[in-house]
């Protein structure tokens, strides 16, 4: 089996160290979950492009000193040369990655970039925009991993997943890309009854004291625009979701609850430093959901909906 | 016929045992199993000093089963745990 370099599909010269120039004087914050999140060494234009990315989430941030715990971000200049120029025409874009003990590199189209695992962690992204264009992907690009990687840090974990929230609670629905996931979830929008669709393609769940984990929502673009302004709302029902002749609702045990968020704990899943740590989180999520809130949601094309807003609306319990 | 098969999980697999099942990472092979409560603890007694037929002298002693059954079964699992690369013969140096 051949092995690429780390970087060598997007980086002219992956070996060549990045340089420690900052683009500008400028900083934002970045209210995710794990964070804060401040970036720093911004030109106004990119500071400009991530509160347009990221609205409401998004505020200037004051000089003073670097948070205690969160995620620091600097941003760096790279000569646009470093980079390969990619026709990107019909391909799927994955980041490449290489992952070590104290963290983990990234490289992808037009960026790289550094997360130093800690407390605080910290994180260089290089860039050669100014903010004009790519920028703004190029920093979620980043943000995604660094979110993956605090959830875990914290006891919790980012999973490729529908939210969807009704009276106060949370159903968070897992599968294969193909399941269901955004038919669900338009389902549930289109649905009286006023559920509200988190997201269909990311959701954070953390650990909560004394009681289910908590889902929150993300920024980052599905199919379906993510909720704003939701508060993290109890896990109430946790589905997998699989394509079946007839709608039937399944209890699923705690093994094939972790397995199913283990196949859906993107970046961290792969991350062959972090294996033990991802299986012990995830067996401490599961063990603090509620009793017989795990199940295999079967659904028809256009189905599963109704079962699913008739769990959250008996707080997750159901009898199959 | 003694099943003297010493096997041990390999090294890039994970297991932990969760509430009466186990599940299995496979990382590499971007894969994850999960096994009942006996292929769990057939996964906790597989430490790269026990035999298969040790193995199956333990679960003899701690299940009600008929002891054909136990060895015939623990057999065939540890036949399926090889072919799925979940687990791998010890070194004899052991």
């Amino acid at each position: 089996m051949s092995v690429a370099r780390f970087g060598e599909r997007f980086l002219v010269d992956p070996a060549r160290p990045p340089g420690d120039e900052p683009w500008g004087s400028q900083g934002v914050e970045l209210a995710l979950p794990g964070g804060p999140y401040r970036v720093e060494g911004l030109a106004a234009a990119q500071a400009a492009a991530l509160a347009a990315r990221f609205t409401r989430r998004c505020r200037a941030a004051g000089g003073g000193a670097t948070p205690a715990a969160g995620v620091g971000v600097a941003v760096r200049r790279e000569a646009d040369r470093s980079f390969r120029a990619i026709d990107t025409r019909g391909w799927e874009y994955e980041l490449d990655l290489d992952f070590a003990p104290d963290g983990v590199r990234l490289a992808g189209l037009g960026m790289r970039a550094a997360l130093r695992l800690g407390e605080p962690a910290a994180a260089t992204l290089w860039v050669a925009d100014a903010g004009e264009s790519t920028f703004a992907g190029s920093c979620e690009n980043l943000l995604r991993v660094a979110v993956a990687y605090r959830l875990l840090a914290l006891g919790g974990v980012m999973a490729h997943a529908a939210g969807i929230a009704l009276d106060g609670r949370a159903a968070v629905a897992v599968g294969r890309s193909g399941a269901g996931k955004s038919t669900l979830a338009s389902a549930a929008q289109g649905a009286p009854g006023g559920a509200v669709v988190l997201s269909d393609d990311l959701v954070a769940i953390l650990p909560r004291e004394g009681g289910p984990p908590a889902v929150a929502t993300l920024p980052f673009t599905g199919d379906l625009p993510p909720a704003e302004g939701v508060p993290p709302l109890p896990l109430a029902a946790l589905l997998r979701l699989e394509q079946a002749a007839e709608d039937a609702l399944v209890p699923l045990g705690t093994g094939e609850t972790i397995a199913c968020l283990l196949a859906c704990s993107p970046v961290v899943n792969v991350d062959p430093w972090r294996r033990e740590a991802l299986l012990a989180t995830l067996a401490g999520l599961v063990a603090s959901l509620p009793p017989r809130s795990s199940w295999a949601l079967r659904c028809t094309r256009t189905g599963g909906w109704p079962a699913v807003a008739r769990l959250l609306a008996a707080g997750g319990k159901e009898e199959a | 016929v003694i099943d003297d098969r010493v096997l041990r999980l390999r090294r890039e697999v994970r297991f932990r045992n969760v509430g009466g099942e186990g599940v299995v990472l496979r990382q590499e092979a971007r894969e994850v199993l999960v096994v009942n409560g006996v292929g769990a603890r057939v996964l906790e007694l597989l430490d790269g000093r026990r035999s298969v037929a040790e193995v199956a002298a333990v679960l003899r002693e701690e299940r009600d089963a008929p002891p054909e059954a136990i060895e015939r079964d623990v057999g065939a699992f540890v036949d399926e745990l090889l072919a799925a690369g979940v687990v791998e013969m010890q070194a004899a140096d052991r």
